[in-house]
């Protein structure tokens, strides 16, 4: 589990989050719905250690890990937890193979032919096994997003935290990440926090769904029951109400 | 205005002290993670390859025009009393000293400064370097260091390289420009042979494949925003590599002036 509380981060004098408090229990899929540089991105990148909060705790596992040094977060957060960037983030000097194996090759003792079957295994499991020895920019949107996914998934990770991942697709390469993502969460039961303001795919993939606004996550929800709220900004923002500022 | 001047002058003295402090910090750490090398070999043999193999032609090229610089002025300035066989130690001394080291540091500060810190760059602002954090893979190891180590091996070779090829293209240029034979030229360069200048240039090498390499990597992880970024943290690397390479030069002449 992990738990984020009150949690405040500012960039010089903007507050970006404002004490956001939130769970991601064991086995769920959470969605993060917020406009636009509401700190989405951020609030993830705090939670797997890219940066450091200014005020509040995240606990994961009931471990604290705001104090920890980078070496610490690799030995004890990053072992368990996986990140899919917006835009896939692939190293692009390196085969998709590559960039599957290459952190199998430092922090685990895989010979190369047992880091190439992770590798082949990963890319099965996201429909992308005869693209191997492709280079990231012979690849398409969802191919290097698909990747990004078995990149973070060869690790084996217990929580998955995916940042917007169907922004920019059409909306059949959406419903094949939303696939994807459903499939991780059932077959491999990996965790998995969604940042997205795709209300389809929150409908689609997400069992509870927080909506982040001016900081703080100010409603959650089961995602079955979104359409039926009274948050005034959670209802605003899910049916595209362009009054919400 | 007495006022709004100080504030300016305090702003710049800040931000020339923050970065001083975060290059000292990637400095003590790239240094403290050479113990990890033999993990990072694969990466280590790339920039290895890249700083030295790849830099060879133009090394070999700004070398040899070096040399026939230096026979054309020094054979034509040396008075007619001095005799003509001392051109062999001038040009041996001036590149072994000065020319050989302070011209391939200036070459390599712009071919890999810039391409570091441009690679480097890049990978900051598609967030490839946050992807490598997220898998626990080190930054600072994994790309820093291995440049760091192969930058200390191959700078100074080259610059060995490159003054063996000044020398001898000085003396195609002495011969052409004053007729000094080889014979001479060997024998003005045994009359003020001392091995301390061989010393001097590959500790010159040494240090500046230091100062080449660590400018190329902290601009390139300091890299702001976009292409425009990216540009800026290349013109930086370029710069600055220069300007702390000529700094150096003067300080590990002096320094070594009194050592030897």
């Amino acid at each position: 589990m992990v738990e984020v509380k009150q949690l405040k981060k500012r960039f010089d004098r903007q507050t970006i989050l404002d004490g956001v408090d939130l769970t991601l229990r064991d086995g769920e899929v959470l969605c993060i719905i917020g406009k636009s540089g509401t700190g989405k991105s951020v609030l993830l990148k705090n939670i797997i250690g890219l940066l450091k909060p200014d005020n509040g705790t995240i606990y994961i596992d009931g471990e604290e890990i705001t104090q920890l040094t980078e070496d610490e977060l690799n030995t004890r957060v990053r072992t368990k937890m996986g990140m899919v960037f917006q835009y896939g983030a692939l190293w692009d000097s390196m085969t998709v193979e590559e960039n599957i194996t290459l952190a199998l090759k430092f922090r685990n003792h895989f010979t190369h032919q047992e880091r190439k079957k992770i590798a082949q295994e990963s890319l099965e499991l996201v429909g992308l096994s005869h693209i191997a020895k492709e280079y990231p920019d012979e690849l398409s949107g969802g191919m290097k997003k698909r990747v990004a996914i078995a990149r973070a998934i060869a690790m084996k990770p217990k929580y998955l935290l995916y940042d917007e991942p169907t922004t920019g697709l059409d909306p059949v390469l959406s419903n094949i990440i939303n696939d994807l993502i459903i499939k991780l969460n059932r077959e491999l039961g990996i965790t998995s926090m969604v940042i997205t303001h795709d209300i389809n795919s929150v409908e689609k993939i997400a069992h509870r769904v927080g909506m982040l606004y001016q900081g703080k996550i100010v409603h959650m929800c089961d995602a079955k029951d979104m359409w039926h709220q009274d948050n005034e900004i959670f209802n605003k923002f899910i049916h595209g109400d362009t009054q919400l500022k | 205005m007495i006022k709004k001047l100080i504030t300016t002058i305090g702003h710049f003295a800040a931000l020339y002290f923050q970065q001083l402090g975060r290059l000292t910090i990637l400095s003590v750490q790239s240094f403290l993670a050479i113990r990890k090398a033999p993990r990072y070999l694969s990466q280590i043999i790339d920039a290895f390859v890249y700083i030295g193999r790849y830099s060879i032609p133009i090394i070999i090229i700004t070398s040899a025009f070096m040399g026939l610089v230096l026979g054309v002025q020094i054979g034509t300035q040396i008075s007619p009393e001095t005799p003509r066989w001392a051109e062999g130690g001038l040009i041996l001394r001036a590149i072994l000293l000065e020319m050989g080291p302070v011209v391939t540091g200036l070459i390599l500060a712009g071919r890999v400064s810039s391409g570091i810190a441009s690679e480097i760059g890049a990978m900051k602002v598609t967030e490839q370097i946050d992807a490598l954090r997220t898998t626990a893979i080190n930054p600072v190891e994994f790309l820093v260091m291995p440049r760091l180590v192969a930058g200390m091996i191959a700078i100074p070779v080259l610059v060995i390289y490159a003054d063996t090829i000044a020398i001898f293209s000085g003396f195609v240029s002495s011969y052409f420009t004053i007729d000094l034979t080889w014979t001479g030229f060997v024998k003005g360069m045994r009359h003020v042979f001392v091995a301390t200048d061989v010393y001097t240039s590959i500790i010159k090498g040494f240090i500046f494949g230091i100062a080449i390499t660590l400018f190329g990597c902290y601009f390139g992880m300091e890299t702001g925003h976009g292409a425009r970024g990216v540009g800026k943290a290349t013109t930086h690397a370029v710069v600055w590599a220069s300007i702390i390479i000529l700094i150096l030069d003067y300080i590990i002449s002096a320094v070594l002036f009194f050592i030897w």
